[in-house]
């Protein structure tokens, strides 16, 4: 049955996005992606729209989102921050392991493939929460140090030069990695470790991205934009990085920031 | 009636007709017309080559450290040596009539990509081949086009009969009635000519001896085949040539004749899908010859990777015509949602090579399906004779896929594998609860996944199933050939080190077995070449299981 997804993929979009766009039309046992996705997207819309997960009022708009009306305590800043982190990797960075989820179902009895899934899943999202209070605690720390301009600008002048380094090719190379786990007991604690491996190279590939989203404070527009250069990431051939579109949105991204 | 004409780049041509290697038509010494001014041409192209000599020994042994997992300072600093050097030969090769440069259009990676050279403005367009998936076959034959039309100009050149000249192929898949086939055909095997062959611009070097075009010093093979004839004979293509569908639908887990539907086009360069004639006899016989052939990178400096793709190229046509399985689509677009989706995918995708005069050629897989209106046809496409198997249970087609396309699943498996000489591999770790009995209609394959390797293969394996600890090999048990061409590449750290995948149907086999024990199932693996230096190979599987569906 062909989905309304497919239907659109197949008229209108170039065809190479075409090609994904079916493979997301087509989803199995990793289907499940595509809603918590949405649901984080709309966490992420919330925000930007003031109303912050916790209940709390937050100055939307501000750098690193912390100008609160009233002062809250650090762990509701922590707690706050690391949700709104969560969504974020949920939005932009799941959907991209779509692929990858998939090949692992596919090689588990039919029976455990939605499992395998949230196994492999579980892993690398422990990867990405970890990396997201290491990240938040020296963002909150350095800005007690340096204006918010300073930091959005030192970050996305990290990014363009990462963009630049053969560990941000050799990460974003190994993302494309399948894996066939072994079956019986062992294997969900084999689609962990496999999640955690895949983290990693996620984490190495995509993290300065991530900790500019993170730094102006989760600007929506920002947001979409370093989401879409992620995504480009994953579609280009590894060997033939596109840098100069990358470099480009990133430092119009530091300038809209900076002059902003 | 005159012959058709066609016109290829700047050149009107007659319908050409590539002739074999291994014919009663040939003389005696090996050395047909055509190979004669296959061979100028190619003296030709190397001239445009410079470096060659200094980057063989240099691009082998970078082949054999650059996928070490652990080497060790030395080796490491070798490396460093190699690549410090090879760039600055690779960027002299930047002109499209050069052999270096048309073998950098299937695979290079010494040189980044910012760093490739420009010819006439436009910049190369290098490591393009297809392989793994259904764009094998389509792209080869243009690639083979562009390099064809590049030898017949320098021909033109040298005012050689350019117009009738058609590249020779290597009919090694005809060894069965022609037993020299299977080894290399006698033109090509001594570095240097024979008193009485003259090739138009080869002239004596110092040493007063005219060195042999066609001739590569790092070949090691094959050497001529042994025992009675076999189906896991490297040249045999009696496994490719019965399957039932060109094409198998992506993770839908039949094996084809052609490869799988690349769901995602982005994996155009790096899937794993092989078909069976990407396994054999293409991807045994580059391992089979060894030294350049046994890598993407260096394949096509070996003047016989082009005659091989040729017998490639024209078992397709046998495959498509002779037995009548036709070409993909022929009625357009079909019906059907993946059929529709496949079709897009399949006319869509474009295969681009830059030509001599700075102009960049977009073909389509459908642009290379008719080779008439292409400008040539073969000697023969007649079948060869076949090696007695069952051939596989045939589905129901839609052109080009099997409508009973079944999903397959892991029944037991063994993970973590290493393989160097020949070994027995107990599959279990499968649960009662799973699709455990051995049933009427269904259908098994033996799957080999995230296959790496540290150096490019050096032998291919054959695979029986359900041989007893006391049981010699029997065919009556054979799966087929492992080929390893293409693992090493995928294994590379710069490649994400990702792997290969392999699948073998075994449904006839399991049919075979008394009492056959899906949970319990042994699997040996013999090594082909078992001469050659294997734990060098550094050769894991992270798991090979038995699936049914």
């Amino acid at each position: 049955v062909a989905s309304p997804l497919s239907a659109f993929a197949a008229k209108r979009a170039p065809l190479e996005t075409r090609s994904w766009l079916r493979q997301v039309g087509r989803a199995g046992a990793e289907v499940w992606v595509w809603p918590v996705a949405a649901a984080c997207w709309l966490v992420l819309g919330w925000a930007a729209l003031g109303w912050y997960p916790l209940g709390m009022t937050s100055g939307s708009g501000h750098h690193l989102g912390m100008a609160h009306s009233a002062e809250p305590s650090v762990a509701v800043v922590l707690a706050e921050h690391l949700a709104l982190w969560t969504a974020m990797v949920g939005a932009t960075m799941l959907p991209l392991i779509a692929r990858n989820l998939r090949g692992v179902a596919l090689r588990s009895p039919r029976a455990r493939r939605t499992g395998a899934t949230l196994h492999v899943a579980i892993g690398w999202a422990l990867v990405w929460l970890g990396a997201g209070v290491l990240l938040i605690a020296g963002l909150l720390s350095w800005q007690l140090i340096a204006s918010a301009t300073v930091i959005v600008g030192v970050i996305c002048a990290a990014a363009v030069g990462w963009q630049f380094t053969g560990l941000k090719q050799l990460a974003l190379a190994r993302c494309d990695r399948r894996f066939a786990p072994p079956l019986g007991a062992r294997a969900g604690a084999a689609c962990r470790r496999f999640g955690r491996s895949l983290g990693r190279d996620c984490l190495v590939s995509c993290w300065p991205a991530m900790a500019l989203m993170m730094a102006v404070g989760h600007n929506a527009l920002i947001v979409v934009a370093l989401a879409g250069l992620s995504w480009r990431d994953r579609r280009l051939p590894h060997d033939r990085p596109g840098r100069l579109l990358s470099v480009a949105v990133l430092l119009g991204v530091g300038a809209y920031v900076v002059l902003g | 009636m005159a012959p058709a004409t066609h016109e290829i780049g700047r050149h009107t041509v007659t319908t050409v007709i590539r002739k074999a290697a291994w014919s009663p038509a040939i003389p005696e010494d090996g050395w047909s017309e055509d190979l004669r001014w296959y061979a100028a041409a190619v003296h030709q192209m190397k001239l445009m080559t410079p470096g060659l000599d200094q980057y063989r020994p240099l691009a082998l042994r970078a082949n054999f450290l650059a996928g070490l997992q652990n080497p060790t300072a030395a080796q490491t600093q070798q490396l460093g040596q190699i690549l410090d050097v090879l760039p600055s030969i690779i960027e002299q090769w930047g002109h499209p009539r050069s052999l270096g440069y048309q073998a950098q259009v299937h695979a290079t990676y010494m040189l980044d990509p910012a760093a490739w050279p420009s010819h006439r403005g436009t910049q190369a367009l290098w490591h393009e081949c297809a392989h793994g998936n259904w764009f094998f076959l389509p792209w080869h034959r243009a690639y083979l086009l562009e390099y064809e039309a590049i030898a017949r100009a320098h021909i033109e050149a040298l005012q050689g009969s350019h117009e009738t000249w058609a590249l020779p192929y290597w009919n090694s898949s005809d060894y069965l009635t022609t037993p020299d086939a299977a080894t290399l055909p006698l033109a090509l095997r001594d570095a240097v000519l024979p008193d009485d062959v003259d090739i138009p611009g080869v002239d004596a070097g110092p040493d007063g001896q005219r060195p042999n075009p066609l001739h590569e010093p790092s070949r090691r093979g094959p050497r001529p085949l042994q025992g009675p004839p076999s189906f896991l004979d490297w040249p045999d293509a009696s496994l490719a040539l019965q399957r039932a569908h060109f094409a198998n639908a992506e993770d839908d887990n039949l094996v084809s004749f052609g490869g799988g539907y690349l769901e995602d086009l982005r994996f155009f360069h790096s899937s794993s899908e092989l078909g069976q004639m990407d396994m054999q006899p293409h991807g045994q016989g580059h391992v089979r010859t060894g030294g350049f052939m046994a890598s993407f990178f260096t394949a096509g400096l070996d003047p016989v990777f082009w005659m091989h793709h040729a017998n490639v190229d024209r078992l397709w046509e046998t495959y498509a015509r002779d037995l009548g399985h036709g070409y993909p689509f022929p009625d357009g677009r079909p019906a059907g949602q993946l059929a529709g989706e496949a079709f897009d995918s399949w006319t869509g995708r474009e295969f681009r090579f830059l030509r001599s005069d700075g102009s960049v050629k977009a073909w389509t897989a459908t642009d290379v399906l008719d080779t008439e209106t292409l400008g040539y046809t073969y000697e023969s496409i007649t079948r060869p004779q076949f090696n007695p198997i069952p051939p596989p249970p045939a589905g129901g087609e839609v052109n080009p896929f099997g409508v009973d396309k079944p999903f397959f699943a892991p029944v037991s498996a063994s993970s973590d594998v290493r393989l160097a000489d020949a070994r027995t591999i107990e599959l279990t770790d499968g649960d009662e609860d799973d699709d455990a009995a051995v049933l009427p209609g269904q259908r098994w394959n033996v799957r080999f996944d995230g296959i790496r390797s540290e150096c490019p293969a050096q032998t291919s394996y054959a695979v029986y199933l359900g041989l007893d600890d006391d049981q010699a090999p029997d065919e009556s048990r054979l799966l087929g050939a492992l080929s390893l061409f293409g693992v090493f590449e995928s294994s590379l750290e710069r490649n994400g080190a990702i792997g290969s995948s392999r699948l073998m149907e075994a449904t006839s086999v399991v049919g075979r077995i008394p009492g056959f024990n899906p949970l319990a199932a042994r699997l040996t693996l013999i090594p082909t070449e078992p001469d050659r230096d294997l734990d060098s190979v550094g050769l894991v599987i992270e798991r090979i299981s038995l699936e049914v569906a």
